[in-house]
């Protein structure tokens, strides 16, 4: 399949590729997206497009880490961190050309929260703003006063929360927090995100959307700042096949050919030719151990399994995809975070003779009675090679089976909530630039900590880190929370993703975002 | 043939039933919802989502609204996976794109399959029955993610005739529906040259060349129709397959076609989208059967419908 790989882009380098028209942008999107109602959708395609057309208090420049002012044209914070006073712009107009104003943002933050919007991502206020949960769990009009968002006028919006979050600015910025205009949504119902009804606040706004096809967003005029959206149009298409995004990029097709547009293997080749971009991404890939289980629930057991992965070996020979080997959980480029200490250090062969000495120390020298351990992943050849490597790894150096099983998507999520596993593969995606991101998965409560891993101490520590202002101090803070988690290691890092595709050379302004999200409102075409 | 007609739409009615109801019940046994994701839902968020899609009810429940839905309302109710979607949106959507798709592969199959499969029945044991044989033969045998790949490497890349993906213009229908074709032609020519020879045996041919009647005449107006038997009880369920849409072919050249949410809803446990695929294929089967046996006598005068 390879060679088809390679034949095809040969022949490809050598058509003088179309080009598309100059005043619009268009993009590898990978797939469908599932909603494009800000505050219900999840996923990677959703946002990339709910990104164009919407826009929350605060906005992102094209790296996706810089926050710029959005909706919002000032912002204070009280000095206990608490209470966030945004200044709304004057003016501001909804796609359809009546006023938005901080009223519009009340409703919306409320509707995040009642329970029939039916939002995942809920917990960003009911964990961090004053009666939040209260209305959550019981949305009346008398528990909806007690919330801390309240817009005091047209212009004024304020959120008081239960505790200081450094982050807090970066949620405003994300689409869940983006304002929904109330006469459209309840006028129209789940139909409001039609292209014929639906109205927004973004640069661009929705033209047309042909199911699995295209979505077609025109530049939006009232968008505040208009005067500099250069391209007319955004195009995302839903491409899957990986191959047919490199065709379609060389046959003039795409702007953008996005991460689903080259095959791992031929990544080394394609970085060759100047319009292929690789990056650093914002998923940290890691196994998790089944710590209520023997003899994973023996810390030493998992430390000698962490050290015996020959990292740099797997990325170079196995996935192959630009990955970065990483032996601890958050990507160092997070932020001015710059990456914990993880378990392994530079010297590879110290650390398999260490981790030799810990399973002696646990009781099974030289893999001595080790009994064998499954590794669940779900179904996919780039998981299964690195479940195979790593087996071939642990037994070579420490003398342990562990045999990988493969399940379908859904069975394996089933499986992973369940704890049915002793070592399990999971990805993970950040979703706003902080450690926090990635931090807060690990806590005892947290429904996404599949590891039976507890530790009072970590959940303490990590809730002291959200109640210090963002800077150095906290960031040396989250260090040693994260220390703490790979110390004592529910979790065996192994890489972080990396973004890549191919990028026609006339588009300006496109900068390369560790979640690949495009913000198209600063791109522009030579 | 009236009669024969209502008794077969009676027994579809019967079979349709009984396929809504397997696969209603074989859906819900496998694992996993279609709310299980990586990153959890709340609990109180995901006991709000199941009750909106009626989830939190009794299996038996469940399956008596959803009936009451498809029958009384053909509603076929909201996609899980696509919130802002109808099911009935979704593949009359889709439907459009694989129903063109796949009207352009039965044009072809039939044409190019019937062709090879006639000249190499009337060049039995020679040359042009070795050779396009042959060629059927790596058609039937070679995967469509190949065959796809090559003519999109061929007649896109190499010669630039074709679009190599989307479906802007009427030339990007070719290729996906040369690929879906092929695959089909392949099956439909080694069908007919069976089906011919089996009936180019037959003693009333010879007594037909007997008579002194050409070979032309053979062919056309004793031989063709009854060759074609097994070809037409065979474009049945192949013209189904053709217009619901193929996965593979839909992604590699990446047609909104149906093919892709009838794999893809199953994956998700999309209860409804994969539930509707279900039914809109079996009408579809069922349809064209009826179809091809009502065919049958117009082609077999030994086929009554007593």
């Amino acid at each position: 399949m390879n060679m088809l790989f390679s034949l095809t882009f040969a022949l490809l380098s050598a058509l003088p590729p179309a080009q598309t028209s100059k005043d619009e942008f268009v993009f590898n999107n990978r797939g469908e997206p599932e909603s494009i109602d800000p505050h219900f959708a999840t996923g990677v395609p959703d946002n990339s497009v709910i990104a164009q057309i919407f826009q929350g208090l605060m906005a992102r420049k094209a790296d996706w880490a810089t926050l710029v002012p959005g909706d919002a044209e000032s912002y204070k914070i009280s000095k206990d961190l608490k209470t966030y006073t945004f200044k709304i712009r004057k003016g501001l107009k909804w796609s359809d050309g009546t006023p938005l104003t901080a009223k519009d943002y009340e409703y919306s933050w409320l509707r995040v929260l009642r329970p029939e919007t039916l939002s995942n991502y809920s917990y960003w206020l009911t964990d961090n703003v004053v009666g939040a949960l209260a209305y959550q769990e019981k949305p009346t009009p008398e528990n909806a006063a007690k919330v801390g968002i309240k817009a005091i006028d047209n212009e004024t919006f304020v959120v008081t929360l239960n505790k200081p979050v450094p982050y807090f600015l970066h949620l405003t910025a994300e689409t869940i927090l983006a304002p929904v205009k109330k006469e459209v949504v309840e006028k129209w119902g789940s139909q409001w995100t039609r292209p014929e009804n639906i109205v927004s606040n973004g640069p661009y706004k929705l033209s047309s959307w042909k199911v699995q096809d295209r979505i077609v967003m025109d530049k939006n005029p009232l968008f505040h700042d208009a005067a500099n959206v250069k391209l007319q149009r955004v195009v995302a298409l839903p491409i899957e096949d990986r191959q047919t995004g490199v065709n379609m990029y060389q046959q003039g097709k795409l702007d953008w050919s996005g991460h689903n547009g080259a095959p791992n293997s031929l990544v080394p080749a394609f970085k060759a030719n100047p319009d292929f971009r690789i990056f650093p991404g914002f998923i940290s890939y890691y196994y998790l151990f089944n710590t209520k289980r023997p003899p994973l629930d023996n810390p030493k057991v998992r430390e000698a399994m962490v050290l015996t992965i020959d990292r740099d070996e797997l990325v170079k020979q196995v996935t192959r995809g630009g990955e970065i080997g990483y032996g601890a959980l958050v990507p160092p480029h997070t932020g001015t975070y710059g990456g914990a200490q993880g378990l392994p250090s530079k010297d590879f062969k110290a650390d398999v003779a260490k981790a030799k000495k810990l399973l002696a120390e646990a009781g099974f020298p030289e893999g001595k009675g080790f009994r064998t351990l499954n590794l669940l992943y779900n179904t996919d050849e780039n998981h299964k090679k690195v479940a195979l490597a790593l087996s071939q790894m642990w037994k070579k150096n420490l003398g342990i089976t562990v045999a990988p099983f493969n399940q379908e998507w859904k069975v394996y999520l089933k499986s992973q909530n369940a704890k049915d596993f002793d070592l399990s593969r999971q990805g993970w995606q950040g979703d706003y630039p902080d450690p926090a991101t990635f931090l807060e998965l690990f806590q005892s409560k947290s429904g996404n900590n599949h590891t039976g891993w507890a530790s009072a101490e970590y959940d303490k520590k990590f809730q002291e880190t959200n109640n210090m202002p963002a800077g150095k101090a906290r960031d040396a803070k989250l260090k040693e929370v994260e220390e703490l988690l790979l110390k004592d290691a529910p979790i065996a890092p192994i890489f972080i993703y990396t973004n890549f595709g191919f990028l026609r050379p006339e588009v300006v302004g496109f900068e390369e975002n560790s979640i690949d999200r495009p913000y198209v409102r600063y791109f522009s075409k030579k | 043939m009236l009669k024969y007609i209502l008794k077969r739409i009676g027994g579809g009615v019967v079979t349709l039933f009984i396929v809504i109801t397997l696969s209603f019940f074989m859906m819900r046994l496998a694992p996993g919802g279609p709310f299980s994701k990586d990153r959890a839902y709340p609990p109180e968020i995901l006991r709000n989502i199941e009750a909106k899609y009626h989830l939190d009810k009794p299996l038996l429940v469940q399956y008596g609204i959803y009936l009451e839905r498809v029958i009384f309302h053909f509603d076929l109710g909201p996609s899980t996976r696509y919130a802002d979607r109808s099911v009935n949106e979704l593949i009359a959507s889709g439907f459009e794109y694989s129903a063109r798709i796949g009207l352009g592969a039965l044009i072809f199959s039939v044409f190019v399959g019937l062709c090879a499969g006639l000249i190499a029945a009337l060049n039995h044991n020679k040359f042009l029955d070795y050779f396009p044989m042959s060629i059927s033969m790596i058609g039937v045998s070679m995967p469509d993610f190949v065959l796809a790949n090559i003519l999109m490497l061929v007649f896109a890349l190499q010669l630039g005739w074709l679009p190599v993906a989307g479906i802007d213009s009427f030339s990007g229908y070719i290729l996906p529906s040369a690929t879906l074709g092929l695959i089909f032609a392949s099956s439909i020519a080694r069908l007919t040259r069976g089906g011919m020879l089996e009936i180019l045996g037959q003693d009333f041919v010879r007594t037909a060349r007997a008579k002194g009647l050409s070979q032309r005449t053979i062919l056309w107006r004793h031989t063709l129709k009854g060759g074609l038997v097994p070809v037409v009880s065979y474009l049945g369920p192949a013209i189904a397959s053709m217009m619901t849409g193929s996965l593979i072919v839909e992604k590699v050249f990446n047609i909104p076609g149906l093919g892709r949410f009838f794999v893809d809803s199953a994956t998700n446990r999309d209860y409804t989208l994969a539930m509707g695929s279900v039914i809109v294929f079996a009408v579809l089967i069922i349809a064209l059967n009826i179809f091809v046996d009502c065919v049958y006598g117009l082609l077999d005068p030994r086929v009554t419908y007593d």
